[in-house]
């Protein structure tokens, strides 16, 4: 009988070809080789029907208490890492929880927010105190240029009465009686030095 | 409680990773029934045919759906064949029995280095196995004959019949080279070959040539 040899690494080809293990291309290679092998058609035709006896094999199942203990256990396995992922939460503490969070948020709301109604208005005095604050400059004819409304002004003379030397100064100043081309928030106070 | 299915989909159409991620997220109950209907003759044959003995069989199997149950969440990779990772844990499962059952065996046994566990494995194992699957004379001693292949060979017969795996898929859970596996699918239908024909009283022709 001619030798398989002729086909290079026959012994495997051969099983997986009654494996259907080969690609279309060393099925070809095979199937020519077994047209000119007998010995090769005979050896794959027994492997063949080996394998299809492999066919009858039965299958046997578990017992049906190992089934339902597997069934048991992959339920309370999801159970219990359920738990563990949320140990606290039950329906009694899930329920005080919530109730807890209700009435720190109403408290918040009742204590705080009175005070959130004020803050505005801190602001706006604060920002007016800064809009309305006195800057003076002197210009080149050594004139003092107050920048600043007549109730600033009033606010100054108030404050100066209870200070001599401010008062002092003041009175040292004279009120100039042509105003310049400013704008009208600077034109209220224009002050200048005397000679003395 | 969350574990019924409260779709009325019909869970056989589901792949295995569709299952499994229903089990995972919601803990359905009926999803992992499905899961191991759908798998289990198939792993307890193969776990079955490899030990030989319905109560090693029983408890390698409950010790596989255990690993599975609790390693599931760590280990398993849904991108992979689910089924390929169940198997790869049976197979470990079963080849560590196997190997502590042959320490066992093997303790006082000479240094032979073509000795085989199996070769000495008491008849009454095989017989055993084989009474409870099936009576009828063929199928018996076809079983009896797996029963007697080089547990390598057997493996790969048993994963190959049962799960229709591939042989990079073999070589990935038994850790040999695809050469390796097919090698041994080879030798194994060749051993299994002898054994047909010797039974049959006919001259092993072809076997014996290499």
């Amino acid at each position: 009988m001619e030798k398989k040899s002729n086909l290079p690494n026959a012994d495997d080809l051969c099983v997986e070809y009654v494996l259907n293990e080969l690609d279309p291309s060393e099925v070809v290679l095979v199937e020519r080789a077994m047209e000119k092998d007998m010995d090769l058609l005979i050896e794959i035709e027994c492997l063949r029907r080996t394998l299809k006896k492999l066919e009858s094999l039965p299958l046997r199942n578990p017992p049906a208490n190992i089934h339902d203990a597997i069934i048991h256990h992959a339920v309370s396995h999801y159970h219990d890492n359920r738990r563990s992922l949320f140990p606290r939460w039950n329906n009694t503490t899930a329920m005080a929880t919530a109730t807890a969070v209700v009435f720190s948020v109403l408290i918040s709301i009742v204590n705080f927010y009175p005070e959130d109604m004020e803050l505005p208005k801190m602001i706006d005095q604060s920002s007016a105190n800064e809009s309305k604050a006195v800057n003076p400059w002197v210009d080149n004819n050594n004139i003092l240029h107050i920048n600043q409304s007549s109730q600033s002004s009033s606010n100054i003379e108030n404050i100066s009465a209870g200070n001599s030397d401010l008062q002092h100064s003041l009175q040292r100043l004279k009120l100039i009686d042509h105003s310049l081309p400013l704008s009208p928030d600077m034109r209220d106070i224009q002050l200048t030095r005397t000679s003395n | 409680m969350r574990l019924t299915n409260k779709n009325n989909m019909n869970l056989r159409d589901l792949d295995d990773q569709q299952l499994v991620r229903l089990y995972r997220k919601d803990g359905d109950e009926q999803a992992f029934k499905t899961l191991l209907k759908r798998h289990e003759s198939k792993i307890y044959s193969y776990i079955y045919s490899m030990v030989g003995n319905g109560e090693t069989a029983n408890d390698i199997f409950q010790e596989t759906f255990t690993k599975v149950i609790t390693k599931m969440d760590e280990t398993y990779n849904e991108q992979g064949k689910w089924i390929a990772w169940v198997m790869r844990i049976a197979h470990n499962a079963t080849i560590d029995y196997l190997r502590k059952k042959k320490r066992f065996v093997d303790v006082n046994s000479h240094q032979d280095p073509d000795y085989d566990f199996y070769d000495r494995l008491p008849d009454e194992g095989v017989v055993d196995a084989q009474r409870g699957i099936e009576k009828d004379e063929a199928k018996d001693s076809l079983i009896k004959h797996i029963g007697k292949l080089p547990k390598e060979q057997r493996e790969v017969v048993m994963l190959r019949h049962y799960y229709e795996m591939s042989f990079k898929e073999i070589a990935e859970i038994t850790d040999v080279s695809i050469n390796t596996a097919l090698g041994r699918m080879r030798y194994a239908l060749i051993n299994l070959r002898k054994m047909f024909e010797k039974e049959n009283g006919k001259e092993v022709k072809f076997a014996e040539r290499r």
